[in-house]
């Protein structure tokens, strides 16, 4: 028979486990939280950057630069332009070049734009400062009228028989763009019909008289498109939102470039950035007043939901816009909902005499599935309707609200919990140290 | 079926708010831009959205709870998001709108879910838990909105204080940019405490009854 073997007993000091693991997780909060309010330089120049995220209403304007403000919440370039035509623009005339420039704007991705015409006949444009890349005013007042003639210079094809319009690498190295022109129903038979006409001449695509490239016909073009490579990235991508947005009636000329304040007043962003902090503090201060320990942890869980919030949108680059604070805000909403569900449960619980522990793996349990089935309907809700509208105005919106929602989820389903215990091992299960109001009957 | 009058009431007035705004968008007297007009893609993927959100929530509530949970939640979801559109509609004939607008009509989905749900599960609990020869599937949904009252109007009030740090911080022209939010908190207030919980009491009751 072998001997037993003498083993030494490790005892584990769980208060010190559980100290060593909340002040882990503080201290991560609090580098986080921090790293969103500086930002910091990864190489001593500087070339390779954590940009701030958090909005901050101090001088440090670099969160900016990740969260770029819209034109209601930053500043503004505010172009005007002139038509370059003898007689003044009918009605039917301005309207049309109105549209033109906000198509154009939403299609470069600044919806939050503004045109409107001025009372000496002028078009005012007014657009957040970003969006300003230095090819901005050229492709607003070119008109953009686009024409596809033979060799002759008979045009047979203009642009309003185009459908619609892209651009894409034409080579590997990324030197060379091609557009792609997909014709409306006359513009396809019509194509077809010239293109096998001039088999083994060439076709010459104008804007605005201009000749852009005159490439040579293989074969007849029957499917209904084209694809014509030789461009540079920035006018393939000019020439493509030209197609799309429709030709102005007049070409127009930059009259005035100015600064504008934002759409929604001077000093928005600050009041605003103030306002939620305030929401924020007031949510908390609740929360703490209420549950006590258990608040602080609550608090402590909103500040990390919207700090990765906020991360999250900044590398989406949402840009700092009404949608995607509303996204952000709503998830958080939805996060102080699960709390509120989880302690109700707990208070009452600890009310019927259980102890603290016992109240949160219950309220786990039990009422508190109301907020996993809230977050989990919501975000099912989101990916559907990111696959219906990824790219508009609904999409984005349910992109950053989805992201704060899945944080959320994660925050008050796993992290909460494992907060709760380690603070229970850690203090105490003491009904008075989690509940307002509400004694234990042991205690009394 | 048989719902509570005083739900049917409610849910009468909803509809002539949803026709009236109906009305007042077709003739374009409603929804208005401040800048330009509307554009239809956003229109077109907003009442895509809408739709998907009722049918999600239809299908949500069916597979999470039973029919009648569903069939609350997807009237809820449609009720909340219609209402919210047309009061948003009828706002905007004094608040233009911006071109958030459509987002967020479809992000009232996150009111509807944090009113609706708990009050839905809060009913279907004590339906389990109190005798039906005591108490009517009705009493039972009157005392799930009772219960849940506490935690809608807290998170009421927070959703409330959100919309009024955005009303506050910008010009006139804020307040009617954020007025989709006040409309859905209202139409899911309404949807939560004064009709999904009784066409859950209903459904439930039907179905009970058939078996």
């Amino acid at each position: 028979m072998a001997k037993p073997v003498p083993t030494k007993k490790i005892t584990v000091n769980r208060k010190a486990v559980s100290a060593v693991t909340l002040l882990v997780l503080i201290a991560l909060t609090v580098v986080f939280v921090w790293l969103g309010v500086t930002g910091r330089n990864m190489d001593a120049q500087g070339l390779y950057k954590l940009l701030p995220w958090l909005p901050t209403t101090g001088t440090e304007a670099r969160w900016r630069e990740a969260l770029v403000p819209g034109a209601e919440l930053g500043e503004n370039l505010v172009l005007t332009f002139r038509p370059q035509a003898e007689n003044p623009l009918t009605e039917e005339e301005k309207a049309e070049t109105v549209r033109v420039i906000a198509a154009r704007l939403a299609d470069l991705g600044w919806r939050d734009t503004k045109v409107e015409l001025t009372q000496d006949g002028a078009v005012r444009a007014i657009m957040p400062k970003a969006a300003d890349d230095g090819h901005l005013e050229h492709l607003l007042d070119a008109r953009g009228h686009f024409t596809f003639s033979d060799p002759q210079g008979n045009e047979f094809l203009t642009g309003e028989h185009i459908a619609t319009a892209g651009f894409g690498m034409a080579n590997q190295a990324g030197t060379d763009f091609s557009l792609s022109i997909a014709f409306d129903d006359e513009g396809k038979r019509i194509f077809a019909e010239k293109t096998t006409e001039l088999v083994g001449q060439s076709i010459t695509l104008k804007l605005d008289g201009n000749t852009l490239v005159s490439p040579g016909v293989n074969e007849p073009l029957t499917a209904g498109g084209v694809s014509i490579p030789g461009f540079a990235l920035e006018p393939a991508r000019e020439y493509a939102v030209m197609m799309r947005s429709g030709a102005m009636p007049y070409a127009l000329e930059v009259a005035e470039r100015t600064a504008g304040t934002p759409l929604l007043g001077e000093g928005v962003q600050n009041r605003l950035i103030v306002a939620l902090t305030v929401v924020f503090a007031l949510v908390a201060l609740y929360f703490i007043i209420r549950q006590r320990l258990g608040g602080v942890v609550a608090a402590w869980m909103l500040l990390v939901q919207l700090a990765l919030s906020y991360f999250f949108a900044a590398l989406m680059r949402a840009g700092f816009t009404l949608v995607t604070l509303s996204a952000i805000w709503l998830g958080f909403l939805a996060v102080v909902f699960g709390i509120v569900v989880l302690f109700e449960n707990v208070q009452e619980d600890i009310r019927r005499g259980r102890s603290v522990r016992q109240a949160v793996k219950e309220s786990y349990a039990g009422r508190g599935h109301a907020a996993l089935d809230v977050m989990a309907a919501l975000l099912i809700i989101c990916v559907v309707v990111i696959i219906i509208d990824a790219q508009g105005v609904v999409g984005s919106f349910a992109k950053v609200l989805g992201i704060s929602l899945l944080v959320g989820l994660v925050l008050t389903q796993v992290a909460l919990r494992v907060i709760l215990n380690e603070t229970l091992t850690l203090f105490g299960d003491r009904s008075a140290l989690y509940a307002s109001g509400v004694m234990k009957k042991e205690e009394e | 079926m048989k719902i509570r009058s005083s739900a049917l009431v409610t849910l009468a007035v909803s509809v002539m708010v949803i026709l009236i705004g109906i009305v007042l968008a077709v003739t374009g007297m409603g929804l208005k831009h401040y800048s330009q007009s509307f554009r239809p893609a956003d229109i077109t993927q907003m009442l895509w959205a809408m739709l998907a959100v009722v049918i999600l929530l239809f299908v949500f509530g069916f597979v999470r709870y039973d029919m009648p949970g569903g069939l609350a939640l997807g009237v809820a979801g449609l009720h909340d998001q219609l209402l919210t559109l047309a009061l948003t509609t009828l706002a905007s004939i004094a608040f233009v709108q911006s071109y958030s607008m459509p987002a967020l009509v479809v992000g009232s989905a996150v009111f509807t879910c944090c009113f609706s749900v708990p009050v839905l599960r809060e009913a279907r609990l004590i339906g389990k838990s109190v005798s039906l020869r005591e108490h009517t599937r009705e009493e039972v949904a009157g005392m799930a909105v009772k219960k849940t009252m506490p935690v809608v109007i807290l998170v009421g009030a927070v959703a409330l204080l959100i919309f009024i740090a955005f009303a506050v911080s910008g010009n006139s022209l804020m307040i009617g940019f954020m007025l989709p939010v006040l409309a859905g908190i209202v139409a899911s207030f309404l949807s939560a405490t004064r009709i999904t919980p009784y066409l859950w009491a209903a459904a439930a009751s039907r179905s009970r009854s058939k078996r």
